[in-house]
């Protein structure tokens, strides 16, 4: 099956199996052939395309390796669009072409000098790897934006026909890639496309969130993008072999997350240095990307998407360090109905078992993407779109804001009443808790699917599968009279107390369907859509991060602890006829590492340090529990 | 439960009143057992059994039994093939859920048993080489010609519930002195019966992955080693647990499964995307309600040996005993006949759990006539199993000596 960007052809790039397993989910819901963006892209590159293979010398003297794709037509110029990637660029050799060029074959028929390169340490680049390698002031040290504009300053200098300008875009660490390229950027940089970028990855991201480790995701990356090279090679890392199709059984088996250096041998730095740094010390801060997001002065589009696993605190940040850094600049914010890189390869017209109403991914590519660079490199067209384009999802409707959150807001609080009831209601009783017994050996499963890799359709998924747990606390309002859109940030404000020194503490927010609300059809999966408990945001906070992430603290058995943590934004109607529900609970397993509810280093805490505890949620007058909406106001 | 009439029956289903009001194994029900009454028989029986019927697997393997003890030179036949309920009707029989059975299990008995029966006996057309038992042996796959169900060449072995979530044929060490695990069995939080959506039971459930509740907290799981023999069991399966609980009533589920090896390939095409390493396959399970364990006990034993109607001992069986909070408590109860073999490389597992809901009312956990209880009757507890020298809770098979 060929794929837009090459990664199924590689199928060990761990970090890139969640989109090639997406697009076979996708592809499961929507007729054959409509999922997948190459299938319905073909082009002749080859036909159209030179291809060259050079390597480009940085100013430390390392070489970096790089492909470029140039039009045959040579009688007009064009500018660069530059993906630079730990993730490799096959197909390696000269005779050998991509099916896609760009983000689409659309910029390849349009005429795009196209390059690709193997970033510093990856692949046939030379160097060292340091998984996102911070930006150190007044060093002499490499790094990738210096990397970058090295790139850039050797293309607009040496390959043929270009016209001076030139964009950058990727996915994910491409993403990050292109955040680097921002800061300090080359003169020739027009226009930017970070999708997905990852901006900390101790605060959101890919490998942790609320301070809690995302034991699943960490591992599988890790395991196939982080292990030490001998030398550079085309070849991708060896496949980990779960040696069982189950997570949480391989997990569970592992036991405390530290035992995962069994499988590792010493041979992945990186996990070595996630151990050591548990806090958010000064190996993560120097590694913040919004801090040096300064003095950026070029057309940036930066895409999110609603439903990323891996990438959604990042680009928020991102967004939120422009317009407070830079606020003069052109920058522009999509965020639509996607997983993971969704935008780049799907259709976007289904996730999961929800169906968004039309082809949201294609709209992008084709009505915001291309434009952007076709205008700001090529001075072609028109760039109409708003500062800030968000899908609301529930209506099915894309909405332009100038700002996000829109200006035009109010919040308000739902709070947990006794008996399960969420009400917009402060409680009057002066008492009221729910406690619930929590077992590191007995951990909620983040998803009723059996699998190793986190997948994204659990961001969407029916919740019935944990609803009736005794260590689920589940709330839900009436039956909505009205709709409820929210616009912006969800938080949760927790008053919870544990027989424990630690705790993780796990809020979801989930839309119930009406009982009667049809099955889709056709239906092969047997789902019933009646009462299906969307899962809408959610997010973890460990208890020892409460007031910093600097500084963990441990919990004072049985004392009443405030927790505020942030869920994620999110731009949703609860329609009429709906509920919405809560559901705490203190594992989200094997997406994150159990917490041994002692407070201890976790990452080299022992299989013993594991302990039951009974938590309490506490739901009075005087210690509510709530979270806190963010409405579109009418 | 009451509210069930309240809210929809509103008096006016007789039989749902009828079992409201007998709530005990009592006259009403008795009266009803039909084994008593298959006396004087003379002529062809074929009873046809479900290994996997949800609804109506009782009966059969009791009838049959009756059959011989009442009537044992009668022509009796036993055919036990590995369908739900009914599924021995239908198209092909090839497999149920994800469990495959390697042929069309359904055609065989349509065209090679029960018409050649009917031939025979209604026509005199053919002959019948129907064996006394025909019985398919789930695992292997394959059937088997047997005098008698059970077969008589089979030991009786217990596997015990061990110290870290282990099961095994050794009784526990005498180290686990007291050993017990425990939970709480929250009414308001039951474990499902099954991960599906449904409204109405179904039949897939009966042979369902248990890894959707493998996790909870108020399952307790115990698992043996990989095997490293084929262990086939033939006849009964008899739970014997040790137990106790806080409160003055309690419900017991003890689940029988077949764990597939961990690499186990899926199956190719895979439109459900099954994932069948590991697989937890239900194999037998069935529920004790604690209050009836000695009244059960004596049905057992008189049926269909004896039956007591209108005799002193009517009142005996519908007897109910409160469980002593906190008092070990010894439960004996079957999971129903199997033949099945575990093969080399799979894995025995045994889960425990107090709720299989909605299939099973829930217990109040608290001693009322549940017929009548109301919601507030309902009450958590906290339930113990015991796995100690002097209260060994075990899983009594009948293994297939080689």
């Amino acid at each position: 099956m060929p794929d837009a960007h090459g990664f199924i052809e590689r199928p060990y790039a761990m970090k890139f199996c969640a989109i090639a397993a997406a697009l076979m989910m996708s592809m499961f819901l929507v007729p054959w052939g409509s999922g997948d963006l190459a299938a319905q892209d073909r082009y002749d590159v080859k036909a159209h395309y030179d291809k060259t293979e050079v390597m480009i010398p940085m100013r430390d003297g390392v070489k970096l390796f790089t492909i470029i794709y140039s039009p045959k037509d040579k009688s007009r110029k064009y500018p660069i669009l530059l993906t630079r990637t730990a993730y490799g660029i096959p197909p390696y050799g000269p005779d050998n072409f991509r099916t896609v060029v760009g983000p689409n074959n659309d910029f390849a028929r349009d005429g795009y000098i196209v390059v690709y390169q193997d970033a510093r340490g990856k692949f046939k680049s030379e160097g060292e790897f340091i998984h996102h390698v911070p930006i150190l002031k007044d060093s002499d040290k490499p790094n990738e934006s210096k990397d970058t504009y090295d790139t850039i300053d050797w293309l607009v200098k040496n390959v043929a026909n270009n016209n001076g300008r030139v964009g950058q875009w990727g996915i994910s660490w491409g993403g990050w890639q292109v955040s680097m390229g921002m800061i300090d950027a080359h003169p020739a940089l027009k226009a930017s496309s970070p999708q997905a970028p990852p901006q900390d990855q101790f605060l959101g991201d890919d490998h942790h969130s609320g301070g809690a480790f995302q034991l699943m995701y960490a591992f599988a990356w890790m395991s196939g993008n982080a292990r030490q090279r001998r030398a550079p090679s085309e070849r991708q890392d060896i496949r980990f072999d779960y040696g069982t199709p189950d997570g949480v059984e391989f997990f569970l088996n592992l036991g405390a997350a530290s035992n995962a250096r069994r499988y590792f041998e010493d041979d992945v730095p990186t996990w070595n240095d996630y151990m050591k740094h548990g806090t958010y010390d000064e190996y993560w801060q120097s590694r913040n990307v919004p801090k040096d997001l300064k003095n950026i002065n070029h057309a940036v589009l930066i895409v999110a998407g609603w439903f990323d696993a891996q990438d959604f605190w990042g680009p928020f940040r991102m967004y939120k360090a422009m317009r407070e850094f830079n606020p003069a600049n052109k920058t522009y914010y999509v965020i639509g109905p996607w997983h993971h890189g969704g935008w780049g390869r799907v259709d976007g017209d289904t996730l999961g078992h929800l169906n968004f109403g039309s082809k949201t991914g294609e709209y992008y590519r084709k009505e915001i993407e291309k434009p952007f660079f076709d205008y700001f490199l090529k001075d072609e067209g028109k760039f109409t779109m708003a500062p800030v384009m968000a899908f609301e999802t529930g209506t099915n409707t894309w909405r332009n804001y100038d700002v996000w959150p829109p200006a035009q807001r109010d919040e308000a609080r739902l709070y947990l009443h006794e008996n399960g009831k969420l009400g917009f209601t402060p409680p009057s009783l002066s008492t009221g808790s729910d406690s619930f017994i929590s077992d590191p050996a007995k951990p909620v499963p983040y998803s009723a699917e059996v699998r190793t890799i986190e997948g994204h359709t659990f961001m969407v998924e029916d919740q019935r599968f944990v609803w009736t747990r005794p260590d689920v606390l589940v709330y839900q309002t009436d039956v909505l009279t009205d709709d409820v859109t929210i616009a912006g940030p969800v938080q949760a404000k927790l008053h919870v107390a544990t027989t424990g020194t630690d705790a993780d503490f796990v809020v979801k927010v989930i839309d119930v369907f009406p009982g009667d609300t049809p099955d889709p059809r056709p239906n092969p999966y047997g789902v019933r859509s009646g009462g299906f408990q969307m899962l809408l945001v959610a997010d973890i906070l460990r208890a020892k991060f409460r007031n910093k992430f600097t500084t963990p603290e441990a919990m004072v058995p049985n004392k009443v602890t405030t927790l505020e943590f942030p869920l994620g934004d999110r731009h949703h109607t609860f329609r009429k006829g709906h509920k919405i529900m809560i559901q705490i609970q203190s594992t989200w397993f094997p997406m994150f590492d159990r917490n041994p509810q002692t407070f201890v280093d976790i990452y080299h805490a022992k299989d013993s340090d594991y302990r039951k505890a009974t938590h309490t949620v506490y739901r009075s007058a005087t210690a509510g529990s709530f979270i806190t909406l963010t409405l579109r106001r009418k | 439960m009451s509210n069930a009439d309240r809210d929809y029956f509103k008096g006016q289903s007789p039989t749902w009143n009828d079992y409201a009001k007998h709530g005990t194994y009592d006259e009403y029900w008795q009266a009803r057992n039909v084994s008593r009454d298959l006396k004087n028989i003379n002529h062809a029986v074929m009873i046809v059994l479900d290994w996997f019927d949800a609804q109506d697997f009782w009966g059969p393997n009791r009838m049959y039994h009756a059959m011989k003890k009442y009537n044992p030179n009668n022509k009796t036949y036993l055919v036990a093939g590995p369908w739900s309920h009914g599924g021995h009707n239908g198209r092909s029989g090839d497999s149920l859920g994800f469990v495959g059975f390697g042929s069309k299990t359904s055609v065989y008995f349509k065209e090679q048993v029960l018409l050649p029966f009917f031939n025979y006996y209604l026509k005199n057309q053919g002959t019948l080489n129907l064996p006394p038992v025909l019985a398919f042996e789930t695992g292997a796959n394959r059937w088997h010609s047997l005098d008698i169900w059970p077969p008589p060449q089979t030991e009786a072995r217990s596997l015990y519930l061990l110290d870290g979530g282990k099961v095994g044929f050794q009784p526990p060490a005498r180290s686990s002195a007291d050993a017990f695990d425990s939970y709480v069995s929250d009414p308001a939080k039951p474990v499902p019966y099954s991960a599906t959506i449904t409204t109405s039971e179904g039949s897939l459930f009966m042979v369902e992955d248990q890894r959707f509740v493998w996790g909870r907290p108020d399952v307790l799981v115990y698992e043996s080693e990989v095997l490293s023999e084929d262990i086939t069991i033939a006849g009964s399966i008899t739970a014997n647990l040790y137990v106790s609980t806080t409160g003055t009533d309690g419900d017991w589920i003890a689940k029988l499964i077949d764990v597939y090896p961990d690499d186990h390939p899926d199956p190719s095409p895979n439109p459900q995307n099954v994932r069948m390493g590991g697989f937890q396959q239900l194999l037998a399970g069935d529920i004790m309600r604690a209050k009836f364990r000695n009244s059960l006990k004596d049905v057992a034993r008189l049926t269909p040996v004896v039956h007591p109607q209108m005799g002193p001992e009517v009142k005996k069986l519908a007897g109910v005993d409160p469980m002593v909070p906190n008092q070990v408590t010894h439960l004996e109860f079957g999971l129903g006949d199997k033949f099945h073999t575990f093969k080399k490389g799979h894995r025995i597992m045994v889960q425990i759990q107090s709720t299989w809901f909605p299939m099973f009312d829930r217990n109040p956990q608290t001693f009322v006539d549940i017929y009548r209880a109301v919601d507030s009757d309902y009450q958590k507890a906290t339930l113990k199993v015991y796995r100690s020298p002097s209260n060994p809770s075990h899983i009594r098979l009948n293994v297939l000596k080689r």
